[in-house]
């Protein structure tokens, strides 16, 4: 088969399994997408790191008291790890000198450490379902099946829902923390928002783009999109379309050869949207050059005239 | 012997990254750490791909300028790009990690660099492999670097520690304070590197941060500083080495969870310790 009947038979949407695996890369990526605002906004972006590695035990442990690979039980492993996570790096850099760099650096390697552990006790238990758990390292976006979409909808719709809910206050607090301050707008609450949000879509997110490539599925989306616009409603439906748009082309790279591994790709053409918008949007660097030159150009004649 | 390779392969990284990322954490470079430790990939993969093997030298010191090139690039977009810090951090390590990634599964998929030995590393592997000088390769290579680092810092913890603790009064010195930044990257860049196929990317991370942060906890002094960070780093390695044998679990994660453990015990043990000594003061007040 060439390129373009692969094309066709790809976006036909006659194969179940394909379009298995890109509703659910699809609605994952939107998910993230969204919730990449926040984060970018609120300046969290590599907390995202740190409650990604930290999902790993959490989902070990999951696994390990149930003894089956149900993706709900194993995400609510890893939210509550994601949780653990957040706590550590908030309660190390706020009781020591320890920067929150550096906090987050050990949280991050601690608990990767424990889960790497965890992982190896569970390979060596004899348990056949264990199979496939190292799949969560670099996603296992092929494997996605009908059952798993239900959990996806759950959190997509969840994650709108308290979106909705919380639209106002969320905008206050990130765009204008003074006047949220003002009026009496509870910080912590924010904050255990953000947190929130970002622990769950990260527990389910990692099924398309893995564990290590998570963050970028929580920053690059918003990254690119706040290059197009200011508008808070506006941001969240760009970056939410960046993603969904950059799951289907690497789920589409990854059906056009079987080598191509589908997470990474994802996070390829994600960045490169994040790159390509900081150099060529409105606000971007060439772009600014250019008018920088015409604008100089058009002084000169002026001037001459 | 076979142990004594492995233990003496993970102390000589240990003290690489401890001495370097003594410097990084002391100027909130962490997360510098992080990103060095995973943009390398890519880098250490064309090498292989190029010479054919993983531990040829002068490869894998080319293939720590991919370290170089990151910092570089993440430099450049959070100044003229327009992005944070933070997020241009988190672009440019995840697109290379990526990049190495696709490398390893599509064009070097039958060889012996594969996905898990780049997370977790192949510590043990290390007495089987080929040996110069009766010492294998690796612990090899990491010898010469080990050397390298420790007289660098040795003979030049002066412009280290100015160029840390006092931008200004460096430059009034007429210290180049971006000659002692680039130094220290190309030099954990380096480490890095040779480091990687032994403990893999994210027990670089951790043996970068965790035995500086100890020292950081402990004491204000900068030889002090070093001397704890090292030998926090060095004792891990030995009793991480030790349980893992004995619990049969591997080596690398157990002694990066054994560092954070009795990182966030001292921590506890501090505040258990700063609230008995405010109570017993309140206390003598009251009486």
């Amino acid at each position: 088969m060439d390129f373009w009947s692969d094309f066709l038979y790809f976006f036909s949407f006659a194969d179940t399994n394909i379009n298995n695996v890109l509703i659910g890369t699809s609605v994952l990526g939107f998910t993230c997408g969204i919730v990449s605002v926040l984060v970018v906004l609120s300046k969290k972006a590599l907390i995202v790191d740190a409650i990604s590695h930290a999902v790993l035990p959490g989902i070990c442990i999951g696994f390990m008291f149930t003894g089956v690979k149900n993706p709900i039980y194993l995400s609510i492993g890893g939210m509550a790890a994601g949780a653990v996570a957040v706590y550590l790096v908030d309660w190390i850099s706020r009781i020591s000198r320890i920067k929150k760099d550096a906090s987050i650096a050990i949280s991050l390697s601690v608990l990767f450490s424990l889960g790497v552990i965890l992982l190896n006790i569970i390979q060596h238990s004899g348990n056949s379902n264990q199979s496939g758990l190292t799949d969560f390292l670099f996603g296992k976006a092929a494997t996605i099946i009908q059952s798993d979409l239900y959990l996806f909808g759950a959190v997509f719709i969840f994650v709108i829902l308290t979106l909705l809910i919380f639209y106002q206050h969320l905008k206050i607090a990130l765009f204008d923390a003074g006047f949220a301050k003002t009026i009496g707008l509870s910080e912590k609450l924010t904050q255990g928002l953000i947190s929130g949000l970002v622990i769950i879509s990260t527990a389910v997110g990692i099924q398309t783009v893995g564990i290590i490539l998570m963050s970028a599925l929580l920053i690059s989306p918003a990254s690119a999109a706040l290059f197009w616009t200011n508008n808070f409603k506006k941001a969240i439906l760009i970056s939410g379309l960046f993603a969904t748009l950059s799951s289907v082309l690497g789920v589409f790279v990854s059906f056009l050869s079987a080598d191509m591994p589908t997470g990474p790709w994802i996070i390829v053409v994600l960045s490169c949207f994040a790159l390509f918008s900081a150099f060529l949007s409105k606000k971007g660097v060439i772009t600014k050059k250019i008018r920088a030159k015409i604008d100089a150009s058009y002084n000169l004649k002026e001037k001459e005239n | 012997m076979f142990d004594f390779w492995i233990i003496l392969t993970a102390c000589i990284i240990a003290i690489n990254s401890s001495l370097l990322g003594s410097f990084l954490v002391l100027r909130k470079m962490s997360l510098i750490g992080d990103a060095l430790s995973h943009s390398v990939l890519p880098g250490i993969v064309i090498a292989f791909l190029i010479s054919g093997e993983i531990n040829s030298f002068w490869m894998l010191i080319g293939a720590s300028g991919f370290g170089i090139f990151a910092i570089l690039i993440i430099d450049w977009l959070n100044r003229f790009g327009g992005f944070g810090k933070d997020s241009s951090i988190g672009i440019v390590y995840t697109l290379l990690f990526a990049i190495g990634i696709i490398l390893i599964t599509s064009i070097a998929k039958n060889s012996d660099i594969d996905v898990d030995c780049v997370l977790f590393g192949d510590i043990n592997t290390v007495p089987l492999l080929p040996k110069i000088f009766t010492i294998p390769v690796p612990t090899f290579n990491l010898l010469i670097i080990a050397v390298i680092v420790t007289l660098t810092i040795l003979f030049g913890l002066k412009g280290f520690k100015i160029s840390t603790f006092d931008k200004s009064h460096a430059q009034t010195l007429g210290v180049s304070i971006t000659f002692w930044n680039y130094l220290l990257l190309g030099l954990s860049s380096i480490s890095t590197v040779f480091s990687f196929d032994s403990v893999g990317a994210i027990m670089v991370i951790g043996l970068i941060v965790i035995p500086p942060s100890f020292a950081n906890i402990i004491t204000r002094k900068l030889s002090r500083f070093l001397i704890i960070s090292v030998s926090f780093g060095v004792v891990s390695c030995i009793i991480g080495h030790c349980i893992a044998i004995y619990l049969d679990i591997p080596t690398v994660p157990t002694i990066g969870f054994l560092m954070g453990l009795i990182l966030i015990l001292t921590l506890v043990f501090q505040t258990f310790k700063k609230n008995f000594q405010q109570r017993t003061k309140a206390k003598i007040i009251k009486q």
